[in-house]
């Protein structure tokens, strides 16, 4: 049974110690005066708070499964070995999206055009950590809802573009979960606007 | 059940509860995907069974089956006209099932977030958890629990749903994750202070973790706890067993944790996802003849956020409370508020707490503006931004309860003097909110002038507020710190005050520091000077401006000093490696020098300024390029080699070296074009829109001295190559970022050589590498800007 949800708010904290690494902070060499500690932590501040995390998920039970393939209810093939080898024990299937709005890519193209490269840097580095962040926290979110069902996740999710989990798949998310929703576009090249924009899949057991 | 009666059950016996709903109905043939109320209504005999299982086996309490009972669940199975009908009928089987033991009505998440973390209004999430209270007052429900709380806003708007509507007995249960927080980022100790003291009876944590990990979160609020402890852990970690998930821990192995619970501080136990009748017969076997441990006490002087806790006290460390977020004699804050924005209040924040400020004095002041409004956007804003508790600062009752409603912590009310109107408005609002207070020793008559009068006030405060509940603990006494320009005595009447309020009566105090020294020159100092008075007469707190050095260093040292900072690691962390002294020195430094070092050091506010002043002492344009900007951004390049540096600092210096071209170029083109070290083109391929690495890749290359031309993003291989011609360059640089447009990578390159062009190709991006580079027929790949430099100056 197909069981859908939207949430217009995800209550994502700041990714900080994923945002440093993202931007190569080593913590055993890179030495930081607590000036351009104050600057950055500032500029990470700022660019959240223009993250707006929001998602939305749905549920599809399985209905065949090979080696190669996966049937979802809807008559629907998630092909490839890696969607295959993910769902091998799972019941359904939980398609997710999450992004943080377009309001970070906008920071982050201004302060490029102001020459502020740095500044650019660490919104583009927010914006995709909080939208990881969403993703984790929405993970996490529905692994609580169903285990209240006696069932649980799968300890990985699995990502369009990753192992042999087709980009193409995109277009099924997208319209599936009528991502539009989220205020989210979809090119011809599969690529989502906003930018920081992630799909996932993960099994229920 | 009264309060009382709730009360005198925790003191005589461990409390047992029930254990899981869900998954005991499935197994009554509760089929899937159905609304469990609705289906629980048209089953009685179902719930009866499981309920008087429970009973049978041990529970003391057992809760209705209304989980999913509000409007917002409720409307997902197009129930919410039959509200009323669910919430008072489960009320009323659960009441017959529990023949006689206590049956307390279930409130659980909407599946919404409220403000300030969601959209939901929060006297809406109010509204929706009232309508579902009152169902189950009337189905005769004997208290209530709120459980499985993440978002420790949603379980105040419940608490206080409840606390609005009748004065039942409330359970308020969190649900945390192994790292010990809520999803939502809460920890137990936070969520315990703000909800004991805005009157839940017991306070604890269900479902997430099993028995070992629950026993830490027990035993890290026993401390604070004023209230006793409640904890309903699950049968230990789901597992995969033959394809059914199944919870590992058996009855008897549950009931085995009784004891460390007790020791620990738990006086309610029961059982979450996984348990059954057995598991909860097990846990009440173990604890026959027990009795969890009283509270040790009775107030605390702890504030709150969402996300930090903040204790005070004599044998704490010294509390700093930010005074900036104010806007009185800041005119850029006051314009800034006028227009109803609050980025400076997040820079104030950010800027105090990095400061070192624990928390944050919020104050809307201003004439003209909606002080009432703007208090609570910035309330909202600062509970997303900032983990330090806030204190509330306003002399308008409607503005303190507008802000005290919607912020989710407990919070310190500034201030509540012996004045008519704050006694009899502001003081029941503090109250009703659990927030601390800060008593301000005058009244309707002014400003006593002795200390032995501002003590008098400061009785009578305490006595109104005793009568709310208020104890030692939940008062700051201000010392009320009037200017020594104006009366040499102010200083000691206030010192003494503070004396008397915190060695003989144990309250926290606190003063408006920088009043103090108003009018006189060298503010710091006396400031300073006056704060260490202060703490050695037993001061616990301050509000105060943590910009200041002096008076930072202040603190810490005397802390140090008093015992407060254990093992010194405070003062050692400030004092240790400062870099104050070689800042001075190098303002002794010549200017070239000092544009050398700003590039190092990414002062791009600061080379304009320091390129000026070298050429006005005779260096050359040319001479400062060769000799200190190169220089200085391959020293940058070497340490970001080293991993000294990360990215944001690597491209800090390179901001910095642009903007000191930018100062040299004119004058550069005065001597002759500048030597360039090659013409490269750089794009961003078609049907990919990221360009943020490509215009980093763009600027370093030009720091470099390459003469770069960026053709931006999504560009087709034809514009690629037509740019690159019309350049002149010799290198064309692409990026991609995703597996289906890295692909016209190979198109660019394959068009150039079906041209027979002889342009080399440099490719970066996160889905590409060196074999992909390989694969296409690139001249090189490199992993990030400065790679791209040291390969663009190989091909070129």
């Amino acid at each position: 049974m197909e069981i859908s949800n939207y949430m217009k708010s995800i209550p994502v904290n700041m990714p900080e110690k994923d945002i440093l690494a993202r931007l190569k902070f080593n913590i055993h060499r890179t030495r930081l005066s607590d000036d351009d500690r104050r600057r950055i932590t500032l500029s990470m501040k700022r660019g959240f708070d223009l993250c707006r995390p929001a998602g939305m998920w749905l549920r599809l039970d399985i209905s065949e499964r090979s080696e190669n393939s996966v049937l979802l209810e809807d008559g629907y093939e998630l092909k490839g070995k890696s969607a295959s080898g993910l769902l091998a024990m799972s019941r359904s299937v939980i398609i997710m999206a999450a992004t943080v709005g377009q309001g970070i890519v906008d920071l982050a193209s201004e302060a490029m055009s102001l020459g502020d490269g740095a500044d650019a840097l660490i919104y583009d580095a927010v914006g995709s950590e909080t939208a990881d962040g969403a993703m984790d926290w929405l993970n996490r979110f529905l692994g609580n809802e169903v285990r209240r069902r006696g069932e649980r996740l799968t300890s990985m999710r699995f990502s369009p573009g990753y192992g042999d989990l087709s980009l193409e798949n995109q277009v099924y998310f997208y319209e599936k979960l009528d991502m539009s929703r989220l205020g989210v576009r979809l090119s011809d090249k599969y690529i989502f606007s906003p930018e920081k924009t992630v799909t996932a899949i993960v099994g229920v057991e | 059940m009264t309060r009382e009666e709730f009360r005198k059950l925790i003191e005589q016996k461990l409390v047992i509860l029930d254990g899981a709903t869900g998954t005991e109905l499935a197994k009554r043939g509760m089929p899937a995907g159905v609304a469990p109320e609705l289906w629980s209504l048209e089953h009685p005999e179902a719930v009866m069974d499981l309920q008087r299982a429970y009973i049978e086996a041990g529970s003391d309490i057992v809760y209705t089956p209304t989980f999913g009972g509000t409007r917002f669940k409720l409307s997902n199975f197009g129930l919410v006209e039959r509200l009323g009908e669910i919430n008072r009928g489960l009320a009323e089987i659960s009441k017959k099932a529990a023949g006689g033991r206590f049956v307390f009505g279930d409130l659980a998440p909407t599946g919404y977030f409220i403000e300030p973390f969601g959209e939901i209004l929060f006297d809406e999430a109010v509204e929706v958890y009232t309508e579902q209270a009152k169902y189950l007052i009337e189905g005769g429900v004997d208290g209530f629990v709120i459980e499985t709380m993440m978002d420790i806003q949603e379980a105040r708007a419940a608490l206080i749903a409840i606390r609005e509507l009748c004065d039942l007995p409330v359970m308020v249960s969190m649900t945390y994750e192994a790292d010990g927080r809520t999803l939502n980022g809460t920890d137990p100790v936070s969520a315990l202070i703000t909800l004991q003291s805005l009157g839940a009876d017991a306070v604890g944590c269900n479902c997430s973790t099993g028995p070992e990990s629950m026993i830490k979160v027990i035993r890290t609020m026993k401390e604070y706890a004023t209230v006793p402890l409640l904890a309903k852990p699950n049968a230990g970690m789901p597992k995969l067993v033959d394809g059914k998930t199944v919870f590992e821990m058996g009855p008897e192995k549950f009931g085995s944790f009784v004891d460390e619970f007790i020791e620990a501080g738990a006086n309610i136990l029961g059982g979450c996802c996984g348990t059954t009748p057995e598991h909860i017969r097990s846990l009440a076997e173990s604890a026959k003849g027990k009795a969890g441990r009283r509270p040790e006490v009775s107030s605390v002087s702890v504030l709150s956020s969402a996300r930090k806790s903040v204790a005070m006290g004599i044998d704490r460390p010294f509390t700093v409370i930010g005074e900036r977020i104010n806007p009185t004699g800041k005119k850029a804050f006051q314009a800034e508020l006028r227009e109803g924005k609050t980025s400076m209040v997040q820079d104030f924040a950010l800027d105090q707490q990095l400061n070192g400020a624990a928390v944050l004095d919020v104050n809307m002041g201003l004439s003209g503006i909606d002080e009432k409004g703007m208090m609570v956007k910035s309330v909202k804003v600062l509970s997303r931004s900032s983990e330090l508790p806030l204190c509330i600062d306003s002399t308008k009752p409607e503005v303190v309860e507008a802000a005290l409603r919607v912020y989710p912590g407990r919070a310190l009310v500034n201030s509540i003097s012996g004045e008519a109107e704050r006694i009899e408005k502001t003081l029941p609002i503090a109250a009703k909110y659990g927030a601390m207070i800060i008593v301000l020793p005058l009244d309707d008559s002014g400003i006593p002038a002795t200390a032995e009068e501002r003590k008098g006030v400061v009785n009578r405060v305490f006595k109104e507020a005793s009568k709310y509940g208020y104890g030692v603990n939940d008062i700051v006494v201000d010392g009320l710190v009037m200017t020594v320009s104006s009366d040499q005595s102010a200083a000691k009447t206030s010192l003494d005050l503070m004396e008397w309020a915190s060695r003989e009566m144990g309250f926290n105090t606190t003063c408006g520091l920088s009043n103090v020294s108003f009018g006189l020159p060298s503010r710091d100092q006396v400031n300073s000077s006056f704060l260490s008075m202060a703490m050695s007469r037993g001061a616990t707190t301050a509000i105060a401006n943590p910009a200041s050095k002096k008076l930072m260093d202040t603190v810490t040292s005397c802390d140090a000093l008093w015992g407060r900072d254990k093992n010194l690691l405070s003062y050692i962390g400030r004092f240790t490696g400062e870099e104050a002294v070689e800042i001075r020195e190098e303002d002794k430094l010549s200017p070239e020098k000092m544009v050398f070092n700003s590039v190092i050091r990414g002062w791009d506010d600061r080379i304009e300024e320091y390129i000026d002043s070298a050429l006005v002492s005779g260096i050359k344009a040319q001479a400062i390029v060769d000799d200190y900007l190169i220089p200085a951004i391959t020293e940058v390049g070497d340490r970001f080699d080293r991993k000294e540096y990360f990215l944001p600092q690597l491209i800090m210096s390179a901001d910095t070296m642009r903007k000191g071209f930018a100062v040299l170029e004119p004058l550069l083109k005065e001597d002759g074009p500048r030597e360039s070290r090659g013409k490269v083109v750089i794009a961003t391929v078609k049907g990919d829109i990221h360009d943020i690495g490509k215009n980093i890749v763009a600027l370093m290359l030009r720091n470099y001295g390459f003469e770069v031309t960026d053709l931006g993003k999504d560009v087709d291989a034809e514009e690629i190559l037509a740019g690159a011609e019309k350049a002149g360059a010799s290198v064309i640089v692409l990026s991609a970022l995703m597996t289906t447009t890295m692909v016209e990578m190979k198109t660019v390159i394959e068009l150039s050589k079906t041209r027979g062009c002889s342009y080399r190709f440099m490719i970066g991006g996160a889905v590409v590498d060196q074999n992909y580079a390989d694969e296409i027929g690139a001249d090189g790949y490199s992993e990030d800007a400065l790679q791209a430099v040291k390969l663009a100056g190989k091909l070129v």
